[in-house]
């Protein structure tokens, strides 16, 4: 059932749009995954901004899916990637702290410019973030970071929960979207 | 699956233009309007706001803060918008602190957003407009509050507002804000929208 509401999502999503997905509690991960299954198979290359789930269920998922992982950037918010194979690693940009978001900035725009036309940037939980950042630092930063992709044209993917987030927050967020839809 | 952000239609276009066009009818030297649109087709409702009032004659200052100049060109060139008539301030590349692009349409401020500076800005664009009927066009107001604070964004909005009302009756130039309606709620939103002449909530 996701696979197929997100695969649709984002095959209607034009090259540099963006698009916020928003979930039920609990299948963010699975949202994720899902949309990043389907900017592969359309030929995308980019980045994961991992904030969702700890980092070697993400291998494991990118795995299960047999993903072209020399396609995708993972900036890993959130740790634990004891069992990360070491073939990954290239591919991996460790963030020791979720709060430093000036960190992600730059990470994000240096990597931005080293990938290949027709590129994506995945947040693949917006509400994680929001929880461990101050809402209006957090709200700065997604302005920074969705001009920024804009600029670059680059497609963005944004996961979230539905409801518990930041109701200003959110709708700054949503503004900044070409969609929004609700899983 | 509920999608909140199809396309605006041709009738959600109508449910923006036609309110517009009352009130810019009922100010014919020039209006104050709040625009209230929906969150989840927020840029769609924009364009559709600014095709409305090219459409009633208009040309105009687009104040950027949402979305970089390169990105608007091309959605507004996709969807047959005139160009020409435009002028853009673009404040989201300097909020962002991203690479600014040259270009005759674009004027640029200094990277602090001075609001004194950036009224002046609006002002020396509206001079390169030469037709009758002018309009400075916010994108967004609420998300300046994330970059000043928000007595610096009010003072923004009042003394744009005193501007444009004192050259009103010799320049014909109206002034267009628009809001989220997520974010209508806000107190300084809520304080602006006393000083305008009207506010026009759309629900598409």
């Amino acid at each position: 059932m996701i696979d197929s509401i997100v695969g649709t999502a984002i095959e209607e999503l034009p090259e540099g749009g963006i698009v916020l997905l928003e979930t039920g509690e609990g299948t963010e991960p699975e949202v994720g995954v899902q949309a990043m299954r389907q900017l592969l198979n359309q030929g995308y290359s980019g980045m994961v901004l991992s904030a969702g789930q700890p980092l070697d269920k993400l291998i494991e998922r990118c795995k299960d899916e047999d993903f072209d992982c020399e396609r995708l950037l993972i900036l890993d918010c959130v740790g634990g990637g004891a069992k990360c194979p070491k073939e990954a690693s290239d591919q991996i940009v460790r963030i020791d702290d979720i709060t430093d978001l000036t960190l992600i900035v730059v990470s994000i725009i240096s990597s931005i410019k080293k990938l290949p036309a027709k590129k994506f940037l995945l947040i693949d939980d917006i509400s994680a973030m929001l929880e461990k950042n101050h809402p209006l630092f957090f709200a700065r930063f997604m302005h920074i970071i969705l001009t920024n992709i804009r600029n670059y044209n680059m497609s963005g993917v944004l996961v979230s929960k539905k409801d518990g987030i930041n109701k200003m927050v959110r709708a700054e967020i949503a503004q900044l979207c070409d969609r929004v839809i609700e899983i | 699956m509920s999608d909140e952000g199809t396309d605006v239609t041709s009738g959600d276009k109508e449910a923006i233009i036609e309110p517009l066009v009352r009130t810019m009818n009922d100010h014919p030297a020039g209006a104050v309007v709040m625009l209230e649109l929906p969150t989840e087709a927020y840029f769609d409702a924009n364009l559709a706001t600014v095709e409305g009032l090219l459409k009633l004659g208009f040309e105009g200052v687009y104040v950027s803060v949402n979305r970089p100049f390169p990105n608007l060109v091309e959605l507004f060139g996709q969807r047959g918008i005139d160009l020409n008539k435009l002028l853009f301030i673009d404040i989201a590349t300097l909020l962002a602190d991203t690479e600014r692009t040259d270009d005759p349409r674009c004027i640029h401020v200094s990277p602090e957003i001075d609001i004194d500076e950036l009224v002046r800005a609006i002002y020396t664009s509206l001079e390169r407009l030469s037709g009758p009927k002018r309009f400075v066009f916010i994108d967004s107001l609420t998300t300046i509050t994330l970059y000043k604070p928000l007595s610096e964004t009010l003072r923004f909005s009042e003394f744009l507002l005193r501007t444009i009302r004192k050259h009103h009756d010799i320049q014909n130039i109206s002034l267009v804000v628009n809001v989220a309606a997520d974010l209508a709620q806000k107190r300084f939103i809520q304080d602006v929208a006393l000083k305008v002449d009207e506010v026009i909530k759309v629900s598409l």
